[in-house]
């Protein structure tokens, strides 16, 4: 059999189909400079709208109360946390490309990474909404923070919901940081460019006098190599700590050691399926396709059958020990998970998760555009249904006599719809005013922008050094 | 009628020269002739990319970026101070026994030890970097030319300043284009 | 290309020292013989911990093997041979760990009818902790790791005469479906072996935890062997100051990676307070087990993060293998203090029979190690990315 060009081991895989670093920055450029076109100005109206029925919905909250939702005792946490922590996972996307993968050095991350990281900070903006409003008393939501206030009272540091508005903030801010770090000579690319006076004074403002110096580049490089080092840790922790919110906890199902890298794992698979959906159809729109390789696809299909295999693995090790442990509880909990009340959200968490990525062993299927957009829709859906296991095994804990049953409201539907509409109201900003793809970053994995590759045989040079 | 001396010098309102730039073609040549600046005994002077280019600090006789310090010292800071503020709160200023934890539950802390250090991190980098690029800086006589848009889009430049010490006007613009530099220009600051 | 001055062949000198391994393996032998009729359960609890330090150290090399052909690594292609001989000492293991099967009596509580009977929670993991059953998956394990182990090195070894770069591919396959028969048998192994001593704790994260462990111990001897190698003349040109920078991070890394699986573990258990969990932590938190849990987070985690934080020390082998030759001993301990105080409640037993076991197993695979080792070059000489590997940068000014 002869390897696809990709995968000849003699050969480094094909990362940009040009050799003209003047022609990357036109393609990538080009989306920000053009004249706004209807159906972006329509898309944006409409996902506008949604997001005002969501302001609107947490207004009527704001009103009425938490009784508007369908939480009640004892399913105290219903979709606002479920709805949370599956747009958070998806958050975990983009820092994962542009910091783990940058730290083992693949090189492929430059076409997708300022992508899924614009994609992390609107995921995370969403995630922060609910348990923003979830506390029930908006207005007092300070108290959760370490601040000085009129009662004197400080918050309980033990506890693992205040890791979690530390590790919110700090993820939303790094992400931000460490995305704004890497538009910075993006931003002078465009300023370079621009032909009115009001863009080049807004770029120039934001691109801070960036003039490709190399004493600058290499401080550059340093911040970024050490902002990469420490958000995988970070990217890590996050998760980690979301985890800690059920694993502290004595409930059946919730407390067991596995959650933390288990949740990371569901988090960079949802992220990753999030980030396939919305490439496949940018590239198609934008016109990325040769920097955007279909080779960058087939990689994220990897990993998503990689991190689907995790979560397999996790799901069958809390299943064992649940049986292991002895514990008649524990035991109870995925007995009713797999077939009490709920046994469709259940069933729809396995062939969404654990099944359907398993289609990524082929590789047609991983290369097949319409077969890998559908499969990341049932990725995220699956994604979704696993929070939502999560979340409800609350509706049978300890006392039959307590059990209770969780249905959404109307109004839990539609605020989950609206923060779609918050979500895609950003991006489409992001996709029109921002360069979507790291212009320097994608020039700098092309063989020719090695110093070495004008000084000997150019074919030769393409394979040996990069 | 009103003499020189009170008027400006002429001097002084004349612009002053800031330096030399020249072209290159692409990053090799850029990287061989930054190889020959740096042998010729400069000081002040810089390479400019679209992109980092791979072993420039070799040839450029560059020294490690300090940046690491910089993210250490914060990273310390971001940590100590994450931790002293939950012992403070449950030793000084409001302890409270809760879910049978002690007052002092070092496990407990680690999480709002780390996070903090992390954040602190985080600007420390982005804010060290600029500060050590002496960013952001609006003006700059690069700017200056139009040659140097190109900078951020295909250019390879080097430019050399007035204010180094081997800077001479002529003999460095003969430098540059001895060393494969085209379009030299001398830029005003 | 390779440097033709570089030996790239183990040299007889080195290759004498194989009988100071026997000799060890032999005195370790006597040692081990000594301590079981002094006590057998002290023995076989030692030998079941050298036994799975040693383990834990070719199962983490398989793990990087088929990780390098999986992602198609470029850099490591030099020192690739030398984790594909340890894991090729797997084969040695299954060897190795034959003695143990005449201490399951001696290690595993659930194995006795008697206790079974009295012990409802045992009574309801029968279907899972039953003699016939538990010998079956451990023949799997050790199937399973042999044949890998054995593969790998014999393909790689092909490859070197025939060159062919198709190999390489074939070897990214096998890794996939590889990988996935290590993480069930590694998980598994960690259960059977070492959770089930004692057979009412229990914790999901567990298989995490050993395997976190396993790569750790590994990346410690990798770094070993090669300056060891180096050290005696072998690999001048071929293993470079690039590559201990990257042994060290990734030893680094996986070191972190290590300690937020083990805070995890503790810290949810420890939150939760539930008593079956707990205990396990109750019994290693007092008299000198409590020293020696505590000298886990500070000399498994701060002082190698501390110390291997810098590039200037990665980039020195010397100092890069002091760190590592202490995270080891760590690596030891960590392993030492999952299984022994299951068998000595009232504090450490360090003894005869723990030395013996150590110098028995230890001794044998250093021996089959270096025999290995001499079979062929000491680099893939044939992979495709070798010349990635020998010009490989990673952009420190000097």
């Amino acid at each position: 059999m002869i390897p696809h060009r990709d995968d000849d081991p003699t050969k480094r895989p094909v990362l940009v189909e040009s050799s003209d670093f003047h022609e990357v920055t036109e393609i990538i450029a080009a989306p920000t400079e053009t004249k706004l076109n209807t159906t972006w100005i329509l898309l944006l109206m409409l996902s506008g709208s949604f997001l005002c029925l969501m302001v609107g919905l947490f207004g009527y909250l704001f009103w009425e109360g938490t009784g508007i939702w369908g939480v009640n005792v004892p399913v105290a946490w219903g979709f606002a946390i479920v709805n949370f922590i599956w747009w958070i996972g998806i958050g975990h996307a983009g820092t994962l490309i542009s910091a783990i993968l940058f730290l083992f050095r693949q090189k492929w991350r430059t076409g997708i990474n300022r992508f899924s990281e614009a994609m992390t900070i609107f995921a995370v903006m969403c995630a922060g909404v609910f348990p923003a409003f979830h506390v029930g008393r908006i207005w007092v939501v300070y108290y959760i923070f370490p601040l000085p206030n009129q009662m004197a009272a400080w918050p309980n540091t033990r506890s693992p919901l205040f890791w979690d508005v530390f590790a919110i903030s700090t993820y939303f801010t790094v992400s931000l940081l460490f995305w704004y770090m890497g538009l910075i000579p993006d931003l002078a690319t465009l300023r370079d460019r621009a032909n009115t006076k009001v863009r080049k004074f807004v770029l120039s403002v934001f691109a801070l006098g960036w003039r490709g110096a190399a004493r600058h580049w290499q401080n550059y490089e340093r911040a970024y190599l050490i902002l990469a080092a420490i958000s995988t840790p970070l990217v890590l922790s996050v998760h980690s700590i979301v985890s800690f919110d059920f694993a502290t906890s004595k409930i059946p199902g919730w407390h067991t050691t596995i959650f933390p890298p288990y949740f990371v794992a569901g988090a960079v698979f949802s992220g990753f399926a999030l980030v396939s959906t919305l490439l496949i159809v940018a590239r198609e729109v934008f016109g990325f396709k040769k920097v955007v390789r279909l080779h960058h696809i087939e990689n994220m299909n990897k990993f998503m059958l990689l991190t689907g295999t995790l979560v397999g693995y996790a799901y069958a090790m809390e299943i064992f020990v649940a049986w292991y442990s002895g514990n008649i509880y524990e035991r109870y909990a995925f007995w009713n998970r797999a077939l009490g009340e709920y046994w469709w959200s259940y069933w729809a968490m396995i062939t969404c998760n654990v099944i359907s990525p398993q289609f990524f062993w082929f590789r047609w299927v991983r290369r097949n555009l319409i077969f890998t957009f559908i499969l990341t829709i049932f990725i995220n859906i699956g994604m979704w249904f696993e929070r939502f296991v999560i979340v409800i095994t609350l509706h049978a804990d300890f006392l039959p006599s307590s059990w209770g049953y969780y249905r959404p409201t109307w109004v839990d539907w539609w605020t989950y719809i609206g923060t779609f509409g918050m979500f895609f109201s950003f991006f489409l900003l992001f996709l029109k005013f921002l360069p979507q793809l790291a212009i320097a970053e994608v020039k700098g994995v092309m063989p020719e922008a090695s110093p070495h590759f004008h000084s000997h045989d150019s074919s030769n040079s393409s394979n040996s050094r990069h | 009628m009103s003499s020189t001396a009170h008027t400006p010098t002429a001097a002084a309102r004349a612009p002053r020269v800031f330096g030399v730039l020249a072209e290159f073609k692409n990053p090799a040549d850029v990287y061989h002739a930054a190889e020959k600046v740096r042998d010729a005994g400069y000081k002040k002077w810089d390479v400019h990319s679209p992109f980092p280019i791979h072993g420039i600090e070799r040839a450029m006789g560059l020294g490690d970026s300090k940046l690491g310090w910089i993210a250490i010292f914060c990273a310390m800071a971001g940590a100590f101070g994450g931790f002293s503020l939950q012992f403070w709160i449950h030793r000084f200023a409001y302890p409270l026994l809760i879910g049978g934890k002690p007052l002092i539950a070092y496990p407990a802390y680690i999480p709002v030890t780390f996070e903090p250090g992390i954040l602190f991190t985080a600007f420390g980098c982005l804010l060290g970097m600029l500060a050590l690029n002496g960013l952001p800086r609006l003006y700059h006589a690069l700017f200056r030319s139009e040659n140097f848009k190109k900078a951020t889009d295909d250019g390879f430049f080097i430019s050399i300043e007035a204010r180094d010490p081997r800077f001479d006007l002529a003999a460095t613009r003969d430098f540059l284009s001895s060393i494969g530099g085209t379009h030299i220009e001398v830029l005003e600051d | 290309m390779v440097d033709s001055r570089d030996t790239i062949q183990l040299n007889s000198k080195l290759a004498k020292s194989t009988s100071w391994f026997l000799g060890a393996g032999v005195l370790g032998v006597l040692l081990c013989a000594v301590s079981y009729f002094q006590d057998a359960q002290t023995f076989f609890a030692s030998y079941l911990t050298a036994f799975s330090f040693f383990l834990a150290i070719s199962l983490g090399a398989i793990f990087f093997v088929m990780v390098q052909h999986l992602a198609r690594v470029g850099w490591s292609v030099t020192v690739r041979r030398t984790a594909e001989t340890l894991a090729n000492n797997l084969l040695i293991l299954a060897v190795l760990f034959l003695p143990l099967l005449l201490g399951v009596h001696e290690l595993f509580q659930w194995s006795h009818e008697d206790v079974r009977l009295v012990d409802h929670l045992i009574q309801s993991k029968a279907a899972y902790l039953n003699l016939p059953f538990f010998f079956i998956r451990t023949a799997v394990y050790f199937t399973v790791w042999s044949v890998l182990g054995w593969w790998f090195l014999r393909t790689s070894r092909l490859q070197d005469e025939t060159k062919d770069p198709a190999l390489s591919t074939r070897m990214g396959k096998v890794a996939t479906f590889g990988l996935i028969l290590f993480g069930l048998t590694s998980t598994f192994y960690a259960i059977d072996w070492i959770m089930s001593i004692d057979a009412h704790w229990f914790s999901t994260m567990f298989g995490v935890y050993f395997f976190a462990g396993a790569v750790v111990a590994f990346y410690c001897t990798l770094i070993l062997v090669v300056t060891w190698l180096k050290s005696t003349g072998h690999l001048k040109t071929s293993v470079n100051t690039e590559h201990f920078h990257d042994m060290g991070k990734l030893l680094f890394g996986h070191n972190i990676f290590w300690t937020y699986i083990a805070f995890s573990q503790f810290m949810l258990i420890w939150y939760a307070n539930i008593p079956e969990e707990t205990l396990f932590f109750l019994h290693r938190g007092e008299g000198l087990w409590k020293t020696i849990s505590l000298s886990l987070p500070w000399l498994h985690f701060v002082a190698p993060f501390l110390f291997l934080m810098s590039h200037n020390i990665k980039r020195r082998p010397a100092l890069l293998a002091t760190g590592a030759a202490l995270l080891l001993t760590m690596c030891y301990v960590d392993i030492y203090w999952l299984i022994q105080p299951n068998f000595h409640q009232n504090g450490p037993h360090f003894g005869i029979s723990d030395v013996g076991s150590l110098l028995a197993v230890g001794g044998f695979y250093l021996f089959f190690l270096i025999h290995n080792l001499r079979q062929a070059p000491l680099i893939p000489v044939g992979d495709p990315r070798l010349n990635d590997c020998l010009s490989y940068d990673n952009g420190i000014p000097e």
